[in-house]
């Protein structure tokens, strides 16, 4: 089969559009893709500081490539930060991946890890609390990109996220009946011990993040995470078999999302972001989760 | 005719009718579309790419992270 756009030899067929690619115009269009996220969500402007949230996988890395061609033509600062969760047997190749590959392109990386800061490691919060690694992690992987990236006064957190990653969150969140993460997942914070994210690569699917990182060589190692949560599992495999059967099921699942948001988000009452009692972090609550956490843990 | 399938450590053969396309080898396979993508050599194939008897098909998975 042969590229849409030229006579070369195609490597992907996105089945959605009915398009095939021959790598460089492959290359080009997740480019594209990624731009066009840019700029609808009106994510970046000139001059900013942007720290990116580096975890040594396909996505952090396609993502840091891809900001770091932006640098000059919109006078970026960038900065890499990875959380070392210590995730025995899985992190540390990524590690050693993300380390490599940013001295490489030349972007300097902060590494921070729980261990440092909490004093447990993942694994370890893993075996001694009553709760799914999932929530440690969520919660002082945030906490700490957000304080490192306050440290280091950057105006954005740019995360990998990609398609896949948003919608599986969307359809978790509805099977839960979560309203309140689903409104929150699309909207912006705003508070001044809060830096605000962007997600540049979330309108491309996962599948052609790991070939763009693969056609670009870039040192990445797609192995999945020990403790990876079995509902996400579970919707993530939902979500693959509709769209090998109805191509394009993802994009549709997004925009949908996208487009009742506003009607949420206006029918609930957000409480206002706060100083938590305990660390002074942001927080809608009195006591901030990092240190609901921490308490269970007795740490 | 016979297409071997390899994703990390694990080797499967598959038995597929003959000019058969990657899509079907996946199928038989039980392999989702989605989920991976296929090298026949040093070279990415798509899965409208037709296989032949004895071809070694490496599927690589692409979800990652957590």
């Amino acid at each position: 089969m042969r590229c849409s756009s030229c006579t070369a030899k195609a490597v992907y067929i996105s089945r959605y559009s009915g398009q095939s690619f021959c790598a460089v115009h492959f290359i080009e269009q997740v480019e594209k893709k990624f731009s066009r996220a840019l700029k609808r969500g009106r994510m970046l402007e000139r001059g900013e500081k942007v720290a990116i949230a580096i975890s040594g996988g396909k996505d952090s890395l396609t993502l840091a490539y891809m900001l770091k061609k932006l640098e000059g033509k919109l006078n970026l600062s960038l900065q890499g930060i990875l959380i070392d969760e210590g995730i025995q047997g899985y992190r540390q190749k990524n590690l050693e991946n993300a380390r490599e590959f940013c001295r490489d392109i030349g972007l300097e990386l902060e590494v921070k890890g729980f261990k440092g800061k909490y004093s447990l490691s993942l694994d370890e919060m893993a075996k001694m609390g009553g709760k799914s690694p999932c929530t440690y992690c969520g919660v002082f992987r945030r906490e700490l990109l957000n304080a490192e990236a306050l440290e280091l006064n950057a105006s954005k957190l740019a995360t990998g996220h990609n398609l896949d990653d948003e919608v599986q969150a969307i359809l978790m969140n509805y099977l839960k009946g979560d309203v309140e993460r689903l409104v929150k997942m699309g909207s912006s914070t705003s508070h001044k011990l809060m830096v605000p994210r962007i997600k540049p690569l979330s309108e491309v699917p996962e599948k052609e993040v790991a070939l763009y990182s693969l056609l670009n060589e870039f040192p990445v190692s797609l192995e999945e995470c020990p403790h990876a949560s079995s509902f996400r599992v579970r919707a993530r495999d939902i979500i693959n078999d509709l769209e090998e059967s109805s191509p394009g099921i993802r994009y549709s699942i997004l925009r949908g999302y996208q487009k009742i948001h506003p009607a949420i988000e206006a029918s609930r009452s957000r409480a206002p972001l706060k100083r938590c009692r305990l660390c002074s972090q942001a927080t809608s609550q009195e006591v901030c989760a990092g240190c609901r956490l921490k308490d269970e843990l007795g740490i | 005719m016979k297409v071997e399938l390899i994703q990390g450590r694990e080797r499967r053969t598959v038995e597929v009718k003959e000019s058969a396309k990657v899509r079907e080898v996946l199928k038989k396979g039980g392999v989702n579309l989605e989920t991976v993508l296929v090298r026949r050599g040093r070279e990415i194939v798509t899965e409208e790419e037709e296989v032949r008897e004895g071809d070694v098909l490496e599927l690589i998975r692409v979800i990652s992270g957590g």
